[in-house]
């Protein structure tokens, strides 16, 4: 076992958001997580700066996030809704669960072309744009525009369905 | 709360807290032991064969099934090996690479990939013919010894020629969107 495995622990969080930006349905989830646990253990004696683990074991999600979505069909899978599980999924309200006051972003970031999608992904998690510019291998300037035109996706996206405050 | 507050609650609110260290490290060790088996059932089948053919040759008792199966082994496995050796398999590792580097590397795997399934399915539509040729061989010229091997190469064949056609239904369309995928972004990338 590599010396940082057991720091890897500490990322799993923002790892299981990056799987969760990528699929929708829980089994895809739990098999694309799968895919970057064991890359990251594959790939960890190639990390230099044992400080940049959480960059290191987010492009390896994200790269791996992307191969799953080229792979996948056009159009998400659409599952049906089953209130008895979910519940009413009214986004703003406060009140519901956790979970529920997540899918919403997530269902709507599903629906995002992936060269939006990624780096807003990791605007969401905290890096600056040329954290994100060097993780995903395109020019700040780029990362702007492209933050600029997810987030107006998602807003008209919201709009839409009348879920947006406004 | 405006939008960016609640997409930031929404982010942080998807959440998992069943994920630790000992689990993380049994799910990956699980994965890499099923590899192995893979690979080592992959090697374990293909020494058998060589095993079993050579023995016959080597001692003299080839029997009828042994010269039927032979032509198409003699072809089949080192055909099989010299692609598996040759093309780029999908190592983890490659992910840690920047994104223009992986996608490189992940459409050499996908053309490789795309090219063993052609393989696959030409060598199995090969089996076929091959398996029919033999067994009109055996019904007509031959006697009770070579008919049953016959027939067992024949119904082998095609049970290969389904597997094949199933495996291929499951991957090439994934691996073909995949690498069109990859070469539309690769040809707007500059590295």
């Amino acid at each position: 076992m590599h010396p940082l495995w057991p720091r890897v622990e500490a990322c799993v969080p923002q790892l299981w958001r990056a799987v969760c930006g990528y699929e929708l349905n829980p089994a895809l989830r739990e098999e694309l997580l799968q895919e970057i646990l064991l890359a990251t253990w594959e790939a960890l004696p190639r990390l230099r700066d044992p400080e940049r683990l959480l960059p290191f074991v987010l492009r390896i999600a994200h790269n791996l996030g992307a191969s799953h979505v080229r792979s996948a069909i056009r159009r998400p899978a659409v599952l049906p809704f089953e209130e008895a599980v979910h519940g009413h999924v009214e986004p703003g309200t406060g009140d519901e669960p956790a979970s529920e006051r997540s899918d919403w972003l997530f269902e709507a970031m599903a629906r995002l072309p992936l060269n939006l999608r990624q780096p807003l992904m990791l605007q969401l998690e905290g890096f600056d744009y040329e954290e994100i510019a060097g993780l995903l291998g395109i020019s700040a300037e780029n990362v702007g525009v492209r933050v600029h035109r997810g987030r107006a996706q998602l807003k008209a996206m919201l709009r839409e369905e009348g879920a947006d405050e406004s | 709360m405006n939008l960016d507050e609640r997409m930031l609650t929404a982010w942080r609110g998807q959440t998992r807290h069943d994920l630790t260290l000992a689990r993380l490290t049994e799910r990956v060790r699980r994965q890499r032991r099923r590899q192995r088996f893979q690979r080592g059932l992959e090697v374990a089948l293909s020494l058998v064969a060589i095993v079993i053919f050579g023995h016959a040759l080597l001692s003299g008792t080839m029997a009828p099934a042994h010269w039927l199966i032979l032509p198409f082994f003699a072809v089949f496995l080192p055909t099989i090996w010299a692609l598996t050796l040759r093309g780029p398999r999908r190592r983890p590792e490659d992910a840690s690479e920047a994104p223009g580097i992986y996608a490189r590397l992940r459409m050499a795997q996908l053309r490789a990939g795309l090219r063993d399934l052609w393989l696959a399915r030409r060598a199995a539509l090969a089996l076929v013919a091959y398996a029919v040729l033999a067994w009109g061989g055996a019904m007509i010229l031959g006697d009770v010894g070579w008919r049953a091997p016959a027939w067992l190469l024949l119904v082998y064949s095609f049970l290969w020629l389904g597997g094949t056609h199933w495996l291929n239904r499951r991957l090439r369309g994934r691996w073909l969107r995949e690498y069109r995928s990859v070469r539309r972004v690769l040809s707007g990338v500059r590295l």
